[in-house]
């Protein structure tokens, strides 16, 4: 994989979004869950 | 977290789900939303990835290496309904995001798709949508009739639908 994306790859608008599949607090979820709804992603330092 | 649970209803309202994620472990998430609720007595009603290795961190382009290359800034990423991004928002580490303004700024998304053209600046909800402008001369003197018509603009380059 291109070093610079591993470093810090990045998104941009028109992009597809980069798909996920994450542990989280209610679960498994995957980019596709969301197919159809608008996703509000967001990122919190700790 | 509080500020984007407060308003879960409302963007729930327009189709939207709300996902956070930090590079912190499950664990210590399922403790940050209990100690929430014993302070607050609110329940965190979306979930929070635990992005351990950062490998969705990076992909997305959360991490500002030059202020922490171990945790996330303040990133938000508005993903439409066909799974492309449409909008996206850094804040640092210090500064928190305004969030009425990310519920606006998917409202004024949302309307422009729908109405096929652009919220100008300090779009609120309820106010018209800029049409696209034209973008050849006979297209130029439609509008031009159009305007004179429907009195819905001042120029060829500004009219609202």
């Amino acid at each position: 994989m291109d070093y610079e994306i591993m470093m810090n790859g990045t998104v941009r608008i028109g992009q597809h979004a980069p798909d996920f599949e994450a542990t989280t607090t209610m679960g498994t979820r995957t980019l596709n869950d969301y197919k159809g709804k608008w996703l509000i992603l967001f990122s919190h330092p700790r | 977290m509080i500020a984007f649970a407060k308003m879960n209803s409302e963007f729930e309202a327009k189709n939207a789900c709300l996902l956070g994620l930090s590079v912190d472990s499950n664990s210590s998430h399922l403790a940050w939303v209990l100690d929430i609720y014993q302070k607050t007595g609110i329940k965190l009603p979306f979930p929070i990835i635990a992005d351990r290795s950062g490998e969705i961190a990076r992909k997305y382009g959360m991490i500002s290496n030059n202020v922490d290359n171990t945790a996330t800034v303040r990133n938000v990423y508005i993903i439409d309904n066909l799974g492309i991004v449409r909008l996206v928002l850094v804040y640092p580490m210090n500064v928190g995001r305004c969030i009425p303004e990310i519920l606006r700024a998917l409202d004024a998304l949302q309307t422009a798709d729908k109405e096929e053209g652009m919220a100008g600046a300090n779009w609120l909800p309820g106010e018209p949508i800029i049409a696209p402008i034209p973008q050849t001369i006979d297209g130029m003197f439609e509008r031009l009739d159009e305007i004179k018509k429907n009195k819905n603009g001042i120029s060829w380059y500004l009219s609202f639908k």
